[in-house]
């Protein structure tokens, strides 16, 4: 049994456009969105934060991360310690995801946030804020904490912002920081 | 005065709208508010050149992958750390060990781990350009991946760790042919002599 809903004329017609441009009906269109709606809801997630995360995985995407066994990755590093071409690596390898954020319109802190939050996984707290950026993950080794410091810190500097002190100690990530002035 | 708003009927499944009702009074939302939100959304996943299906599958597939312990670090940096080491045989080691706990990872997630494995791999391989599972028999599948610009030792790891999911999900790796970028693979649920 088919029924009525009002909707915005204006979003009507985007997605009246949307639907000639596919070939498709724009019952079908708007029933697809509404159902698959219904379903992410029904995981507790809204379209919004899944779309938003998925930005967050093609920047990530685009600016040459892969995926790696987390694993894998924390037995590498503390077998072999970090020398200074690996802090400068991590460090380039923040300034350009800041890049990437900043084409990508994500410079909002909110937005910061929640990408760091993303990449880092198992992260337990993470705070962006205007003078200071805070990162607790218990079972983060040292030298992954340094690493990711380093990231850190080239995200944070790409972004606009300068350091004024940082504390690295295992599993807790504490960056002081400061808007840099404009000009 | 507001502005008046103009609006226009949509036709819907009653079933869905059923449901969309009832979210709507539980967020507290009017029913045009959430349809035009849903609209919104489905808007932007156009533009993004997706739909709501697409972002949804394919927000689920990332999701079992950053379940499943995986972290995403700098291609070069993780091919520096791959060098740095000495002993490629057990860098190998490990990410065959590592394939090996997502395959029973996959076991115990899904009931049948084979078919979601395709779209899992096209997800989440972001450093290949294409990879491709041919179910040939019951008992015999082959893989490809294709990644033309990616250095060699980032493929191999790539296949030990396919041939560690695959060894999960019973089946061993009877040929695997590495050139470059390239790597062609077919397992069997039979061990026959390579």
């Amino acid at each position: 049994m088919r029924k009525f809903l009002t909707a915005k004329a204006e979003l009507v017609e985007k997605v009246n456009d949307v639907a000639k441009k596919d070939g498709r009906t724009i019952f079908s269109i708007v029933n697809e969105a509404l159902e698959e709606f219904l379903m992410a809801n029904e995981k507790n997630k809204s379209l919004y934060e899944v779309i938003e995360e998925l930005k967050t995985i093609e920047i990530a995407k685009n600016a040459g991360m892969v995926f790696v066994p987390e694993e894998f990755h924390e037995n590498v590093i503390n077998r072999t310690s970090l020398g200074k071409n690996d802090y400068k690596s991590w460090n380039e390898a923040g300034r350009i995801f800041g890049k990437y954020l900043e084409v990508n319109n994500m410079k909002e802190l909110k937005n910061i946030e929640r990408v760091i939050k993303y990449l880092i996984g198992g992260v337990s707290e993470i705070l962006f804020s205007e003078n200071r950026v805070v990162c607790i993950c218990p079972k983060m080794s040292e030298q992954r904490s340094e690493e990711l410091a380093e990231f850190l810190e080239g995200l944070i500097e790409s972004l606009g912002f300068i350091i004024s002190s940082k504390e690295i100690s295992r599993g807790i990530i504490i960056i002081k920081i400061k808007k840099q002035k404009a000009g | 005065m507001p502005e008046k708003i103009e609006k226009k009927l949509l036709v819907v499944r009653s079933d869905i709208l059923e449901k969309l009702s009832e979210v709507a009074r539980k967020e507290n939302k009017t029913l045009f508010a959430l349809t035009n939100e849903i609209l919104q959304d489905a808007l932007k996943a156009s533009e993004m050149k997706t739909t709501i299906r697409e972002i949804v599958d394919f927000y689920r597939l990332m999701k079992i992958q950053k379940e499943s312990g995986s972290m995403v670090i700098p291609m070069n940096l993780l091919l520096s750390s791959l060098k740095k080491s000495n002993d490629k045989m057990k860098i190998l080691k490990e990410w065959n060990d590592a394939g090996e706990w997502y395959g029973k990872y996959l076991i115990a997630k899904f009931d049948n781990p084979l078919e979601i494995l395709p779209s899992l791999l096209s997800t989440s391989f972001w450093h290949v350009s294409e990879v491709k599972i041919n179910r040939k028999t019951n008992d015999r599948i082959a893989i490809s991946i294709i990644a033309p610009n990616v250095d060699q030792l980032l493929i191999e790891v790539t296949v030990e760790y396919l041939i560690g999911i695959m060894r999960a999900l019973d089946f061993y790796n009877i040929k695997n042919d590495i050139l470059h970028g390239i790597a062609i693979l077919e397992f069997s649920k039979e061990l026959i002599e390579k």
